[in-house]
């Protein structure tokens, strides 16, 4: 992997392009699309011959400038990920926001996804420079390719090699996928000696171990076999998008949607965990459809964690503990 | 003769911290409910002080158990054998003073929760999420606003005549809703009853949405000594409310009862410190770490400037040097 991604941006340096003693750092804030895509964006620069820098882990004061540097109404998620971009702010001197508005056909992201870079410019009041990739696949792939001619112009590199380089990237973000589905593929719950809990929620929620209280780890910790979206592939969480089998709207609900009712089936599954932050508009809906078909065709407990600006994890552990309790 | 032995139960709450004594028999043979008024530490030694005084040698503590949300803060000061969270400890109360219960309604301090029940397990439950709008410190300060006793409180809402409509999602909405309805004239009586049921509302539109609510129906915690809310419930669940004798102090019960089933079944001594461990000088001192960027707030409880335990570190660098305790 790591080879393949060395011996592809030794090809463009052989190109002779981007050649220069002082290349621009672009920096990768670790925060939303960064979970699922980080592997293909840190391709993309690096083939590009660009040196990268990803922001830390999240920690108090990433967390503290989100909330400082974004407006209020915004989820956690979304304040974070500007303290992110706000720790990079005097460390790079491009930062990049890609601009997720759909990304399959009939399929649309949330909101705030579609203005991030937006969003980020003006709460940083202009103080740093963004660089963005449109991503637009139901309505026009063309805006992808003119947003990758304006980051070779700002760049100051060869478009044709930026559109290989983003092509190169895509493959290489497939291949680490299909690798990782290979690894953690799920298909029932073997280990019947040890309890199984499923945890659904937003990619950057509940990998983020800042923000989801270091939930998995807490319950591996109690010798728990965790269950995440992740160990599930594609068409399996698409086919059990109910009542979105086969469409949904929303991008980031159908695949909890789709492993709700995949791990629901699972007898040996002892319980389902979903972690939402506050105000999530998406999850609203996907929590309630998923609590009423719980509630009516399966038997598995299911709870329903929501997360803000609290780092008091008291409660938090109260509910995690009296789940465990009674799960048994 | 197998000496005879008692069972101490501790829940120490955001709003009151409650210690009970319960025999082999599970008996509740004595209960105080005392105030936490934001110094846990304190309160619960003075507790213990009083129970000493009372009982004096004559009490033989077999087991501990301590619950609530300073369950761990409790657990380093008594020693205590079982330290569990207090959804487990307010069913495994309810379940031994009525049993057959189906749903447990409690409204605490900070905390609203709701526990449904099936042939004796514990299958679904609820807290309140981020924020703790219609719980007992709410209620508390719209009693100390109007300048009523809380005692009072539920009373005034049973000789209301017209219902008021008061908001009840969020308690800062409520209280500007309920000066609003003041300001144009409603009396007190009709405004209070207004509340509790705005809060039942809100209780059951948000914990007990999708619930399956089933009789026996018991309602517990201190918000259950507010005939108000108990009558609002009725009410709007047209379902008898079982209020146990007591509701104010069923966590500490519970923790009771988990203890003693904890050492009767893995036969084991207490870790309980003693009454006299009450007596010695803790204090609580807190600090921002500053190993890294997560800045995390380190909190160290002192006996007699001697460390008992550490906590609050997300790295566990504090609270690992002190697990020896």
């Amino acid at each position: 992997m790591l080879t393949s991604v060395a011996t592809a941006s030794k090809v463009v340096y052989n190109k002779g392009c981007c050649i220069s003693e002082n290349l621009p750092v672009i920096g990768l804030p670790k925060g939303l699309f960064y979970y699922e895509h980080s592997i293909l964006w840190e391709s993309f620069f690096k083939i590009l011959g660009f040196p990268v820098i990803t922001s830390e882990d999240t920690n108090k004061e990433i967390l503290d400038n989100g909330i400082i540097h974004c407006s209020n109404e915004t989820c956690l998620p979304v304040k974070v990920f500007h303290g992110h971009v706000y720790s990079l702010k005097d460390k790079t001197d491009y930062i990049f926001i890609p601009r997720y508005t759909s990304i399959d056909k009939n399929e649309y992201t949330c909101p705030k996804f579609c203005g991030l870079p937006d969003m980020a410019l003006l709460n940083l009041k202009n103080k740093i420079k963004v660089l963005e990739v449109k991503l637009h696949i139901d309505k026009d792939t063309g805006l992808t390719f003119e947003s990758l001619k304006e980051i070779a112009r700002i760049l100051g590199v060869n478009y044709q090699d930026t559109i290989e380089a983003f092509q190169t990237a895509i493959e290489l973000f497939h291949e680490k996928k299909q690798e990782i589905s290979r690894v953690n593929c799920y298909n029932q719950v073997r280990d019947l000696k040890k309890r199984a809990v499923s945890v659904l929620g937003h990619p950057y929620v509940i990998y983020d171990s800042y923000l989801s209280m270091k939930l998995i780890k807490k319950l591996k910790e109690k010798d728990i076999d965790v269950y995440t979206p992740l160990n599930l592939d594609h068409k399996t969480k698409r086919h059990n998008a109910y009542p979105y089998q086969g469409k949904a709207f929303w991008e980031v609900g159908f695949e909890n949607l789709g492993s709700a009712f995949t791990y629901a089936q699972d007898k040996n599954m002892n319980g389902i965990i979903y972690l939402s932050p506050f105000a999530c508009g998406v999850d609203a809906f996907i929590i309630e459809f998923i609590e009423r078909q719980f509630k009516d065709r399966y038997k598995v407990p299911f709870l329903k964690l929501t997360i803000d600006e609290h780092t008091g994890e008291a409660g938090f552990d109260t509910r995690v503990e009296a789940f465990l309790d009674m799960i048994g | 003769m197998k000496e005879k032995g008692y069972f101490l139960g501790i829940d120490v709450g955001s709003v009151s911290t409650n210690l009970v004594i319960t025999d082999e028999d599970d008996n509740m043979i004595e209960r105080l409910y005392l105030k936490t008024s934001g110094h846990p530490i304190n309160v619960l030694c003075n507790g213990m002080r009083i129970i000493s005084e009372k009982f004096g040698k004559d009490i033989i503590v077999k087991a501990v158990g301590t619950t609530g949300s300073g369950r761990q803060l409790a657990s380093v000061i008594v020693g205590a054998d079982v330290v569990k969270n207090e959804i487990t400890a307010h069913a495994v109360a309810a379940q031994s003073l009525v049993p057959g219960v189906n749903t447990i309604l409690e409204i605490g301090g900070q905390d609203s929760k709701i526990i449904i029940l099936k042939n004796g397990v514990v299958t679904d439950f609820a807290m309140n999420t981020v924020c703790a709008a219609g719980t007992g410190s709410f209620l508390d300060r719209q009693a100390s606003r109007l300048e009523i006793p809380i005692e009072e409180f539920g009373g005034y809402a049973l000789r209301s005549s017209s219902s008021v409509r008061i908001a009840g999602r969020c308690a800062v909405f409520a209280e500007s809703d309920m000066i609003h309805k003041q300001q144009t004239g409603h009396n007190v009586e009709d405004i209070i009853n207004g509340l509790c049921e705005a809060l039942v509302r809100n209780y059951l539109n948000n914990l007990a949405k999708g619930k399956d609510i089933e009789e026996p129906v018991v309602f517990q915690g201190g918000v259950a000594a507010n005939i108000g809310i108990v009558a609002a419930f009725e009410r709007a669940l047209d379902k008898k409310i079982i209020i146990p004798k007591h509701h104010a102090v069923m966590g500490a019960y519970g923790a009771a009862l988990l203890a003693k089933e904890k050492i009767s079944r893995n036969n084991t001594i207490t870790n309980f410190y003693g009454f006299e461990a009450a007596k010695s000088n803790y204090k609580a001192k807190s600090w921002e770490c500053h190993g890294c960027p997560n800045l995390c707030e380190v909190i160290e409880i002192l006996s007699d400037s001697q460390t008992l335990a550490r906590w609050g570190d997300r790295c566990g660098k504090w609270s690992q040097l002190t697990t020896a305790v």
